[in-house]
């Protein structure tokens, strides 16, 4: 069993008239049990040389369903115009927008596809997944 | 506007022969509007924690602090995440959909907090 701890903090001295910080940590654990999860991809960055729309970054056939799976993905650029949009299943139902610089950690259930589109030739994501196999 | 600085680590001296030891920070400007960290308590009936209606793009931070109750996530009406007891995620929404959260039982508390770009 492999023990994998997950810590965030956020932080700003100007957003409020209080500093604010906020932190939390855990444990990542297999679905509904406290014994950790041992698979991962390891840190990838795949190029993406031509503007990509729905193209599969996560294929849910890879993993089980219901499962406690994790996904931290970047966009290691540095354009504050150029951007991948993050989305959710067959429909593409849009997360969110990763501009150069932005990240994203999110549980993921191995369901849906994750899917991304790109705003620009010449981009490159960063992926890792941290997963369960039962 | 402001200046967020969110930060996330991830360690483990056993998942792979290689210690994982990683660590990744950013820079957000923040000049619209701001939830601070707050709880909710939800149930098993769909309750809409953030709605998209209220937001542009936004920065969001989730947070199950129940001890043993998986709190479910929608974007919208697509299942995309369970959150089990302790667990966190923080994401850029494109706020396209309502954030929907629901228990998978009783009434436990969800953490939340809302930083509008």
């Amino acid at each position: 069993m492999a023990t994998t701890t997950a810590a965030i903090s956020v932080a700003s001295s100007d957003l409020t008239g209080n500093a604010l910080s906020l932190s939390s940590t855990n444990t990542l654990y297999k679905a509904g049990t406290v014994i950790g999860l041992d698979q991962t991809t390891g840190l990838g960055s795949k190029y993406y040389a031509a503007a990509q729309s729905n193209a599969t970054l996560i294929s849910a056939a890879t993993y089980e369903d219901n499962t406690a799976n994790w996904v931290y993905l970047k966009n290691p650029g540095s354009s504050t115009e150029d951007y991948f949009t993050i989305e959710l299943g067959a429909s593409n139902i849009v997360i969110g927008r990763l501009y150069g610089g932005d990240w994203m950690w999110i549980p993921y259930e191995g369901e849906q596809d994750i899917d991304i589109s790109s705003s620009a030739i010449k981009m490159t994501l960063e992926t890792m997944v941290i997963y369960q196999v039962a | 506007m402001a200046t967020l600085t969110p930060t996330l680590t991830l360690t483990s001296t056993d998942i792979t022969s290689d210690e994982l030891s990683f660590s990744v920070t950013d820079s957000l400007t923040v000049s619209k509007a701001v939830i601070p960290p707050s709880r909710a308590i939800t149930s098993t009936s769909d309750l809409t924690l953030i709605p998209a209606a209220t937001y542009t793009k936004a920065y969001v931070y989730l947070k199950n602090v129940d001890a043993s109750i998986v709190i479910n996530v929608d974007f919208g009406t697509q299942l995309s995440m369970a959150l089990a007891p302790g667990e966190f995620a923080f994401f850029p929404w494109d706020s396209s959909g309502n954030i929907v959260v629901a228990s998978a039982s009783a009434t436990p508390y969800i953490e939340y907090a809302v930083f509008e770009a």
